[in-house]
């Protein structure tokens, strides 16, 4: 016979409104940070895809990806510096399309296959190999359709798949630096070079290291880890920071509710408490009941808001590719319980505090 | 001091506790020489003192005397529940003023029953759960032995057909009638049961009383029962008096009739 559980099934009402409000909060957090996650992703995926680990944009470009302006000569000269094993151009630019799904802003990357500065998170199919082919993440595509450039006035044909490799939350393709040099010449004919915007460079050091050496050796760059890169995208900082922020009060808020309702409870059941303690029941046995009790809140409480978290991501198709992470819920759902248990060390202090001889007087 | 508190006037003076004490030498419960001081700032109550009786096992003694006298103090150092300030308190061999705060807590789980003089039950559990917790708290009785034992008890407590209510759905005599049957679950060397029918009419009262010196002896089990009311002596074996924190006399029963 457990107290704890018994209690919990004579009180339903009580410790349910309270799963019921704790699981609003869990609610919160896991939307937020999908939400999140899924905003940041869909602006950064096509960066942080890329397969190097470390970036090099001109240097006036701000850390902006797209306002930096290299010749492709450069590649060449950053091949050389120490530590760098390979390395690669990145070109991007925005353009129109008649996307299947409607829309008409279609984000370019150009790669040199083999090289690094290719995409990774193919989902199915393959990467492009020649000037025909494209690779897209977003738009509605299937392996064998055709892409339509309305500006370049192109017809490519879908050879792969990506996920989470979009860039700006617009949907992205992926062609070769040969298809995105036509491209570029089909808009501007008289262009002398096309310019890339980033040398991808793969290194067998520290990519900390690669950057020093590259900043000391190629004049007009600036060279950052990938990371760094990933972080310093506009926006990234200030969504990652606001949601950080609303993520962490809605966890305070729970755990705070949580914490003082056990005090409450406790305080309200300190007679039976004391009466306990008289009959031989050990402060250590009383504190596992307030500890098994929150535990089952917070795992009831977490059940309901995976289910609500669930149907709301479903529900709200918002274009960007949202999805539940279990590791987000699980990493949630622990730190709600350890919180919560530390919390109840309100209740479990109150509760060491109990001189059972008290049960005796007459009230 | 309370009303209805009738002095003993019996025919013959009783004993004294400390004098009778040494004809029980083989006694079960021993209380030698115990006082309890509390103090709160720089005041402090004598509650008791020098208090020496003697229990044999099997014997059901009253503890008679007027609110305040220092009843509830002197058996809750018995039970366990308080230190006493001086003196030595045995229970079957056990020296209980010795015990730690965990082998205390063990102790009253295991070898004290008590029915306090207040709260007795957990509100939230059915009277047949009330006595099955408890015996979660001791390892002797087995999980399977334990609620055979519990069903008997409300059985002979007459609680059968209200195992399953919860405190508030019992009526004041079948609150008490739980916490007899609770203080009883574990099998306990000694029952401690303060003012069973403080909160009974008389009639009630008796019945409790009745049922609870029927239970002890029959089960071979030593009780001392706390009371301020003269007629609830008459099913004890032998009364004990206390005034003032001090043990005064030992009478019979018989005695002590009105
Ligand atoms: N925790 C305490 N601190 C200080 N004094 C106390 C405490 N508990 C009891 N007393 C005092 O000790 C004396 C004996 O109290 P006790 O409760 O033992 O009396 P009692 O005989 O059980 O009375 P009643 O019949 O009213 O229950 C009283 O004067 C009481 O005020
Ligand atoms: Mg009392």
């Amino acid at each position: 016979m457990n107290l704890a559980l018994t209690e919990m099934r004579r009180s339903k009402l009580r410790f349910g409104l309270l799963a019921g409000a704790v699981s609003l909060l869990v609610f919160l957090v896991l939307l937020l940070t999908t939400l999140s996650t899924a905003l940041v992703n869909s602006i950064t995926g096509a960066l942080k895809g890329v397969d190097a680990t470390v970036l090099v944009y001109s240097a006036q470009a701000r850390d902006n990806l797209q306002a930096s302006r290299l010749d492709p000569a450069v590649v060449e000269s950053v091949a050389q510096v120490e530590g760098v094993t390979a390395a690669g151009p990145i070109s991007t630019l925005t353009t129109s399309a008649a996307l299947k799904d409607g829309t008409e802003d279609l984000q370019v990357f150009g790669f040199q296959p083999g090289q690094p500065g290719a995409p990774t998170g193919l989902s199915e199919g393959r990467l492009p190999e020649n000037a025909g082919e494209v690779a897209m993440d977003g738009g509605g595509y299937s392996i064998g359709d055709t892409l339509e450039l309305t500006a370049a006035d192109k017809q490519l044909e879908v050879v792969g798949l990506l996920r989470g490799a979009q860039f700006s939350a617009t949907p992205t393709a992926y062609v070769t630096e040969d298809l995105y040099g036509q491209i570029v010449r089909a808009t501007n004919p008289n262009v002398p070079f096309v310019p890339i915007n980033a040398v991808a460079v793969a290194t067998d050091q520290d990519p900390a290291t690669t950057v020093t050496a590259i900043n000391e050796s190629v004049e007009g760059t600036k060279a950052y880890t990938k990371d760094d890169a990933v972080s310093l995208i506009p926006g990234v900082a200030s969504i990652s920071q606001t949601f950080g922020i609303l993520v962490g009060l809605t966890f305070i808020i729970g755990i705070v509710v949580i914490g003082f309702f056990f005090l409450i409870l406790t305080v309200q059941k300190m007679k039976t408490f004391t009466l306990l303690r008289a009959v031989g029941a050990g402060t250590g046995r009383l504190a596992r009941v307030v500890a098994l009790q929150i535990a089952a809140v917070v795992l009831l409480a977490s059940a309901i808001a995976v289910v609500l978290t669930l149907l709301a991501v479903r529900g709200l198709n918002s274009g960007i590719p949202v999805s539940l992470s279990p590791a987000l819920v699980g990493g949630t759902v622990a730190a709600v319980l350890v919180f919560s248990l530390l919390a109840g060390l309100l209740s479990i202090r109150r509760i060491s505090t109990i001189d059972p001889f008290t049960a005796a007087g007459a009230r | 001091m309370n009303d209805d508190f009738v002095p003993a006037h019996p025919q013959e003076p009783g004993l004294d506790p400390a004098q009778e004490a040494k004809a029980h030498a083989d006694a079960i419960l021993k209380v030698e020489d115990v006082s309890k001081i509390y103090r709160s700032g720089d005041t402090e109550v004598h509650a008791v003192s020098s208090a020496t009786m003697a229990v044999d096992q099997g014997e059901f003694v009253a503890l008679l005397g007027p609110s305040g006298s220092g009843k509830t103090t002197l058996i809750s150092m018995i039970g366990g529940l308080l230190s006493p300030t001086t003196g030595s308190i045995t229970l079957a061999g056990t020296d209980v003023a010795s015990l730690s705060k965990r082998e205390l807590t063990a102790f009253r789980a295991e070898r004290v029953g008590f029915v306090f003089q207040a709260a007795n039950l957990v509100p939230f559990l059915t009277a047949r759960e009330n006595l099955l917790y408890v015996s979660t708290l001791q390892k002797r009785i087995s999980r399977k032995d334990a609620h055979a034992r519990a069903d008997q008890l409300l059985e002979e407590l007459g609680l059968a057909a209200r195992a399953k209510n919860v405190p508030e759905q019992l009526s004041g005599g079948e609150r008490q009638r739980v916490a007899i049957g609770r203080a009883l679950m574990n099998d306990p060397d000694l029952i401690l049961v303060d003012e069973p029918t403080a909160a009974l009419d008389t009639k009630l009262g008796r019945q409790v009383v009745e049922l609870l010196a029927r239970e002890i002896k029959q089960r071979g089990k030593t009780g001392i029962m706390v009371t301020h009311d003269l007629r609830m002596v008459e099913y004890t074996d032998r009364v004990f008096e206390i005034l003032d924190g001090h043990l005064t006399h030992v009478e019979q029963p018989s005695a002590l009739a009105h």
